[in-house]
């Protein structure tokens, strides 16, 4: 059909993304040129046992705002870019490049800006935080948001433009329906990362001053550093589990229940097996029958009442079709490439000032370790990935015919990918450091291998669990059927039906990888100070400013920090943007080009 | 007069070369009449059908409804698609609704039409059921009642059948028949795309064959035989063969 071509998405823009990559590096640069201003007032206060459930609550609630801005980014971010093919080449790459560079490396100069704007006081703290949240859930869901529009039959576009159906009626009876399966799947590992990257958003650093804001991430942060360093870890850490398992049982797994209606799957076959395995708990279990009869059962009777009411009010909003006037649509086209353009300019000019800038204020002699350190991360990723997969795989194909094995491991990777690293630390320092006596070179490494492996291994089990469960019964049937011995079946269907969801769980790792090398290259407890050498533990250095956290090195000179920061980063998006465009992506759009499993 | 394309051509510019895909193309068709448009596959069937909607702008040439130009979508069209286009999240009452409220509809008048056509094409008692609970010919039914409920001068059909069982799909053209030549409802005129000739020759006043790359009308004939028709008549099976001889030869 001659209309599918127009609205195919470009398949390769390799141009885009050296372009947003660029954009990205030079936004960051401007960032890293603000890294040396700003004072802040201190704000501390001491970790005691009895405020942890406040902590939890105010966490909580910084969590949920951060979630909303994400979500109506998403919507507006993911819409637009689906519409607009002008904005599509931009937006898409700079979505990639943000989700794949650890941001973290960034959080001390978005916070000079913030404070900046909002003085230092709680507001622009709070401010501050919920910023810091929201970089690390957003990008993911504005993806999600422009697949689904884009995976949307082109028939249904049609069919709304044909009847005329626009405005507001189209974005909540279409457009918005369509994004929800997707946008959930999306919100619970946006959640995860959220929690993961809280205590570095609530303890603040600004220059050589540490800003604490009371919180569950901030509580655990301190726990350290205090007096019973275990105990408070622990409760933190348990309270954390508390919250994330109470989410997923009382949110997460009822909406997915509920926005099984608004999934394009029109045939019977092709229903996932672990909805209905989902399904069928909810319907047995006491407490799951109280989420059905009080969360779900409401939703779906609102949202069809939502939908009446839609139709009741919809002529009432339904706007006038006015005929634009040739010039007019000429000049409103002209004004927004120039608007376009304009801010490019800026970004390139202002972006490439303050490099010069940042560079020209001294290079440290730390830059030099860069390329080492790099590859020294790189190996530890993959040999964390690698180790991963080694239990992953024979745990999932262990677990594929165990639904209730299914739901437990993936109750435990959400959560669990959920947790701060600096929850872990007791466990990896008194264990790898301290008790095995492996000398502080290979200890330390282990324990960053640990923390690392940490940050890889749910996403990829998180990944799997999903492609197994999405194999069609009628397939597995008819290898049963066939007579297929075990280990051909599991050649010729099980993993190469799964193969498309390794490569995207292989991606997101990696990505998490890169976002966790900044915590658990260089570890702080109980005073001291650990480290190996990384690219990790260099942006570390660079990103907390003239003061290393109780380094054992020496200070870095003031101007230093910015330029080390920018080099390092720098050099990192290069490689990312280059590894995922000529390895990744292809290797993951030939696997699902090759087995994917509609027909 | 109801439509004319004067001197249509459609190029699509996307990233390779532009690929030209109608030319020259001139039409007319009357108000009562049944046009059955058939073709090879991608000779441009349903690209013409979307510029009569309004769906794609012509790159050269005009089209003209009651001989005013068309400028964007066509609402006194409906469009029923091959493969039904519903939303599977509302029921067959509201994906009906949808597009009565698109265009104004209070909602009481809408709701009384929507349950006049849904009780029409037979679905009567399956108002509240959701369209993955439907079989496909029943899927396509819901597809024609949206379609007929907005009570459009012209009727666009792209392919309503071609995804359906034969014997569904033969209910379906019988009651599409009793449909158009219903005085009490509005529809009178109906362009349809196929390629299935002997669907075209059953149904149609005139079968317009397109062909050739790029598109052009081939041949333009009116089929002249008294309805009911019967397929295994003399004269049924004369036109049908030769509109395939002249397909063969494009």
């Amino acid at each position: 059909m001659a209309t599918l071509e127009e609205t195919q998405p470009h398949q390769s823009n390799v141009i885009g993304y050296w372009v947003a990559a660029a954009l990205v590096l030079l936004g960051a640069a401007l960032l890293a040129g603000l890294l040396q201003r700003s004072v802040l007032s201190h704000v501390h206060v001491p970790v005691r046992a009895w405020q942890l459930p406040l902590d939890a609550v105010e966490s909580l609630s910084r969590m949920i705002v951060a979630y909303i801005v994400s979500l109506l980014f998403s919507l507006s971010v993911g819409i637009y870019a689906a519409r607009n093919r002008k904005a599509e080449r931009i937006i898409l790459p700079v979505l990639d490049i943000l989700q794949s560079i650890p941001i973290v490396s960034f959080f001390p100069a978005a916070l000079a800006v913030a404070a900046a704007v909002f003085g230092g006081g709680r507001l622009g703290m709070e401010f501050s935080a919920i910023v810091l949240i929201f970089t690390g859930m957003a990008w993911n869901m504005a993806f999600s948001v422009y697949e689904s529009l884009r995976m949307m039959p082109p028939q249904t576009v049609e069919a709304a433009e044909s009847f005329g159906i626009r405005g507001s009626q189209r974005f909540f009876a279409i457009t918005l329906p369509v994004c929800i399966p997707g946008l959930l799947y999306n919100s619970i590992v946006s959640w995860a990362a959220g929690w993961f990257a809280l205590t570095a958003c609530e303890i603040l650093t600004v220059g050589n001053q540490n800003i604490t804001l009371p919180g569950l991430g901030s509580f655990l942060g301190q726990a350290v550093d205090s007096r019973h360093p275990i105990l408070y870890n622990c409760m933190g850490a348990g309270t954390l589990m508390l919250i994330v398992l109470l989410m997923e049982f009382f949110i997460w797994r009822p909406l997915g229940v509920w926005a099984e209606r608004f999934k394009y799957e029109m045939s019977v076959s092709t229903l996932s097996r672990d909805h209905r395995g989902i399904l069928g708990w909810y319907q047995k279990g006491r407490v799951p029958r109280l989420a059905m009869d009080y969360i779900v059962h409401p939703m779906n009777r609102a949202t069809s009442r939502f939908l009446r009411r839609l139709h009741g009010t919809a002529s009432g909003i339904t706007l006038p079709r006015i005929e634009v006037v040739r010039p007019v649509v000429r000049l409103w086209n002209a004004s927004q490439r120039l608007v376009g353009w304009l801010t490019i300019v800026v970004l390139v000019l202002g972006g490439g000032f303050y490099s010069w800038h940042v560079i020209a204020a001294g290079v440290s002699p730390l830059a030099r370790l860069i390329p080492e350190a790099i590859a020294r991360s790189y190996l530890r990723i993959l040999l964390a990935y690698l180790l991963s997969l080694a239990w992953i795989i024979p745990t999932v194909l262990w677990a594929r015919r165990r639904p209730r094995a299914l739901r437990a491991l993936s109750s435990v990777s959400q959560s669990l990918a959920s947790m701060p690293p600096i929850a872990l630390l007791f466990i990896v320092v008194s264990v790898f450091v301290r008790h095995m006596n492996l000398g502080p070179r290979w200890g330390v490494e282990l324990a960053c291998l640990f923390l690392l492996m940490n940050g890889v291994q749910w996403y990829v089990l998180y990944n799997m669990l999903g492609g197994i469960s999405r194999i069609p019964g009628d397939l597995i049937e008819a290898t049963d059927a066939m007579g297929l011995p075990r280990m051909m079946k599991w050649k010729k269907l099980i993993l190469p039906a799964i193969l498309p969801s390794l490569f995207t769980g292989t991606i997101t790792a990696f990505g998490g990888g890169w976002n966790t090398l900044i915590f658990s290259e260089s570890i702080s407890y109980a005073s001291r100070y650990y480290h190996v050498l990384g690219i990790g533990w260099l942006l570390d250095v660079a990103s907390v400013g003239s003061n290393p956290p109780i380094a054992s090195g020496t200070p870095l000179p003031k101007g230093e920090s910015g330029s080390l920061l920018l080099l390092g980063v720098a050099s990192l998006i290069l490689l990312i943007v280059a590894l995922n465009r000529l390895l990744w992506k292809r290797l993951q759009a030939w696997a699902v080009d090759r087995f994917r499993l509609d027909y | 007069m109801l439509l004319r394309l004067e001197d249509i051509s459609k190029i699509y510019q996307s990233d390779g070369p532009p690929a030209t895909i109608l030319t020259d193309m001139n039409l007319s068709v009357d108000a009562g009449q049944f046009v059955c448009l058939v073709g090879p596959s991608g000779c441009g069937k349903s690209t013409t059908l979307r510029l009569i909607n309004g769906l794609l702008p012509p790159t050269r040439g005009r089209v003209y409804f009651k001989d005013k130009p068309l400028m964007g979508i066509n609402l006194e069209c409906a469009l029923v698609f091959q493969n039904f286009a519903l939303l599977p999240w509302l029921t067959v009452t509201q994906n009906v609704l949808l597009a009565l409220e698109a265009r104004g509809m209070p909602l009481s008048d809408a709701k009384k039409r929507a349950a006049y056509y849904i009780d029409k094409v037979g679905l009567d008692g399956f108002e509240a059921a959701y369209p993955r609970e439907l079989s496909g010919g029943m899927k396509q039914r819901v597809g024609i009642a949206r379609a007929l409920s907005v009570e459009p001068e012209l009727l666009l059909m792209d392919e309503p059948f071609s995804a359906l069982d034969p014997l569904t799909s033969i209910n379906l053209r019988e009651e599409l028949l009793d449909i158009w030549a219903d005085p009490n409802l509005a529809v009178s005129t109906v362009i349809m795309v196929t390629h299935n000739i002997e669907e075209a020759v059953e149904l149609a006043d005139r079968v317009v064959l397109i062909g050739g790359r790029p598109g052009r009308i081939v041949a333009d004939i009116d089929i002249a035989i008294t309805r009911p028709r019967h397929k295994n008549s003399e004269q049924f099976s004369r036109y049908v063969d030769s509109i395939f001889s002249l397909m063969a030869e494009i």
